[in-house]
């Protein structure tokens, strides 16, 4: 009995056919990528107009654009090289937006 | 490196098509462990297998090449079926619904055998198949369910004991 019990315990577990299990669970990760990305983009693009709206009315917005319109002629000029700058270092997750 | 070795390094990297590749290899026995462990719950022990693969996807970073990378995916599906069955406080399987192996594939032993399992604890039956059918070593499988390797001895000797005595009463009753 025992050894019976021994035999069918130590039998692999039955092969079971993919039917399309792995390229569902291969999209569902697609998916959940994508999502990630597009929530770091919105957080990303949230702060960046978050310091666009705020960065004129503080000491470092000031600076910028009396640097700006020094150098370059205005300080929308100044704001927007700034926003620019912003969006540059996070391109990456920027561009998988558009992508979507 | 072994192949799941060099998949996990690429997968790591971003490549999605080696994660892919590593659902592909492993699929199969993730899903036999589970469907053994939900008492042969199809639909459930798939949902678990998917939900096992997103973790390991997320977790990868974790993951440590110390040990084999089945074992590692098995742990994460053991302890996401802990948290299932915690959540829906499961019943035990009414016998007839229990071990739904097709009768087809496999002898009439099988089958009782996958009924029997049925009847034990869970951690017995996952402590049963990780360490006969699945091939495991006692100390891999204790680091599988995360216990002491004393408490795993116990949980095979037990769940061995039990299944004996189901397997009796069946046999008496089929006589």
């Amino acid at each position: 009995m025992t050894d019976n019990l021994d035999r069918l315990l130590a039998q692999p577990l039955a092969e079971i056919p993919d039917n399309g299990f792995s390229s569902r669970t291969s999209a569902l990760l697609e998916l959940q990528r994508l999502r990630r990305s597009r929530f770091l983009t919105e957080i990303y693009a949230g702060l960046v107009l978050l310091a666009v709206l705020v960065l004129p009315f503080t000491q470092a917005g000031s600076a910028l654009a009396s640097a700006a319109s020094t150098h370059a002629g205005t300080a929308l000029i100044g704001l927007a090289t700034a926003a620019i700058l912003l969006m540059s270092l996070l391109k990456r997750p920027a561009k998988i937006h558009l992508a979507i | 490196m072994t192949e799941d070795g060099l998949a996990i390094q690429r997968a790591r990297a971003g490549d999605a098509t080696a994660f892919d590749l590593l659902v592909r290899r492993h699929q199969s026995q993730l899903r036999a462990f589970l469907l053994r462990l939900t008492g042969g719950r199809h639909a459930l022990a798939d949902d678990l297998a998917q939900d096992t693969f997103l973790l390991a996807w997320r977790k990868l970073a974790q993951f440590r090449e110390d040990g084999s990378f089945i074992g590692w995916l098995l742990r994460i599906a053991w302890s996401r079926y802990l948290m299932e069955a915690r959540r829906r406080k499961w019943e035990p399987l009414a016998d007839t619904e229990a071990g739904s192996v097709d009768p087809r594939q496999g002898h009439i032993d099988r089958l009782d055998l996958e009924q029997a399992l049925a009847q034990v604890a869970p951690v017995e039956r996952a402590a049963l198949t990780l360490c006969c059918a699945l091939g495991f070593s006692h100390p891999e499988a204790a680091r599988i369910l995360d216990m002491p390797l004393g408490t795993l001895k116990s949980h095979v000797l037990r769940g061995r004991e039990k299944l004996r005595m189901l397997m009796l009463e069946r046999d008496v009753t089929h006589d």
